[in-house]
C-alpha cells in the first residue's frame, strides 16, 4: 500500500516539486530570471505586480537557498539591486517545472 | 485536486508576468524618435536635393546607429533589464541595415543603376529588416516593414513628393505608437 502511494506520488510529479518554488512569487521571479541575464528589483516588482515588502522577503529566501544572486549597482546615481539566477536555481526550476508538468498530466489521465 | 488547482493558478500568474514583460519589450522611445527625425529629414531631402540627401542619409545613418545603440543600452538599464545575448541580437539585426545598404550600393555601382532606383532598393531591403524586427522584437515594425516595402515600389508611380510622403508615413509610424505608450504609462 505504501509502495503504491510512493509510485503514484512519483508518477504525479509531486516528489519533484520544490517547496521553495511552490510560492508563486518565487516561481515567477525564477521563471523571469531564467529568460534574462539580470533583472532589477523594481523591474521584477512591476512584472510580478508585488509589493516591495513581499517581493523583498521572497527574493531573500531564494538568495539564502542559493537560487539567485544579487548585486548592487548605481544607475543615474541611484542604487539598484540586480538579480540573476544561479546554476542551482536553474536546475531547481527545471526540476520543479517538470514536476508541475507531470502533475498536470496525471490529473488529466 | 486542490494541488492541481494551485499549480494551475501559479502557472496562470507566471504566464501573466511573462506576458507583461513581452508587451513591454518595445523599441525605446528616444530611439524611435531619433529614427523618425532622421527618416523625415533624409527622405524629404531626396525630393529636393539628392546629393545632400545621400550625404545626410549615409553620415546620419552611422551617427544615428551609434546613438540608437547607446540610448538603447541606457533605456535597458533604466528599465532594469540587462541581457548581453539580447543586446547582441538587436545589434546584429539592426546592424544588418548597414550591410544591406552597402550590398545595394555595390550592386548599383557594378550594374550602373540610377540613384532613384538604388534608393528604392535600399528602402525595400530596410522594409524586410523592419518586418523581421517586428517578428522578433517590436510588433509595431510588423506593419511598418510592409509600408516601406510597398512604398519602395509605389515611389515609381508618385509624380511629386513621393519620398517626402513615405518619410512622413514612416516617421508617424515610429512616433505614434511610442506617443500612445507614453500616455498609457501616465494613465497607469
Amino acid at each position: 500500500m505504501k509502495n503504491s502511494t510512493v509510485e503514484s506520488s512519483n508518477a504525479s510529479g509531486l516528489d519533484r516539486l520544490d517547496p521553495l518554488l511552490q510560492h508563486r512569487s518565487r516561481l515567477g521571479a525564477c521563471v523571469l530570471l531564467s529568460t534574462v541575464e539580470l533583472l532589477s528589483f523594481s523591474r521584477l516588482k512591476a512584472l510580478l505586480e508585488e509589493t516591495d515588502g513581499n517581493l523583498g522577503a521572497q527574493l531573500r529566501k531564494l538568495e539564502e537557498a542559493g537560487y539567485v544572486l544579487v548585486k548592487k549597482e548605481f544607475v543615474d546615481r541611484k542604487p539598484i539591486s540586480l538579480y540573476s539566477l544561479t546554476g542551482a536555481g536553474r536546475a531547481a526550476l527545471k526540476r520543479h517545472l517538470q514536476g508541475m508538468e507531470a502533475l498536470i498530466k496525471s490529473a488529466k489521465v | 485536486m486542490s494541488q492541481i488547482h494551485q499549480v494551475s493558478e501559479d502557472l496562470q500568474y507566471v504566464r501573466q508576468a511573462i506576458g507583461r514583460r513581452e508587451r513591454s519589450q518595445q523599441i525605446p522611445t528616444p530611439v524611435a524618435w531619433t529614427v523618425a527625425v532622421y527618416v523625415l529629414i533624409g527622405y524629404t531631402l531626396l525630393d529636393f536635393n539628392t546629393r545632400w540627401a545621400s550625404l545626410f542619409l549615409c553620415v546620419g545613418g552611422v551617427v544615428m546607429g551609434l546613438c540608437g545603440w547607446l540610448s538603447g543600452q541606457k533605456a535597458a538599464k533604466r528599465a532594469g533589464e540587462y541581457d548581453r545575448v539580447e543586446a547582441r541580437k538587436h545589434a546584429l539585426h539592426w546592424g544588418s541595415i548597414f550591410l544591406a545598404v552597402i550590398g545595394v550600393i555595390a550592386l548599383a555601382v557594378s550594374r550602373g543603376l540610377e540613384g532613384n532606383i538604388v534608393g528604392q532598393f535600399i528602402v525595400l531591403a530596410i522594409g524586410i529588416i523592419y518586418f523581421l524586427g517586428g517578428v522578433h522584437f517590436d510588433r509595431n515594425f510588423l506593419w511598418l516593414g510592409p509600408v516601406l516595402m510597398v512604398g519602395a515600389v509605389a515611389i515609381s508611380y508618385v509624380p511629386r513628393y513621393g519620398w517626402t510622403s513615405l518619410g512622413v508615413l514612416i516617421a508617424l509610424g515610429l512616433v505614434v505608437p511610442t506617443w500612445f505608450r507614453g500616455n498609457a504609462r501616465q494613465v497607469d
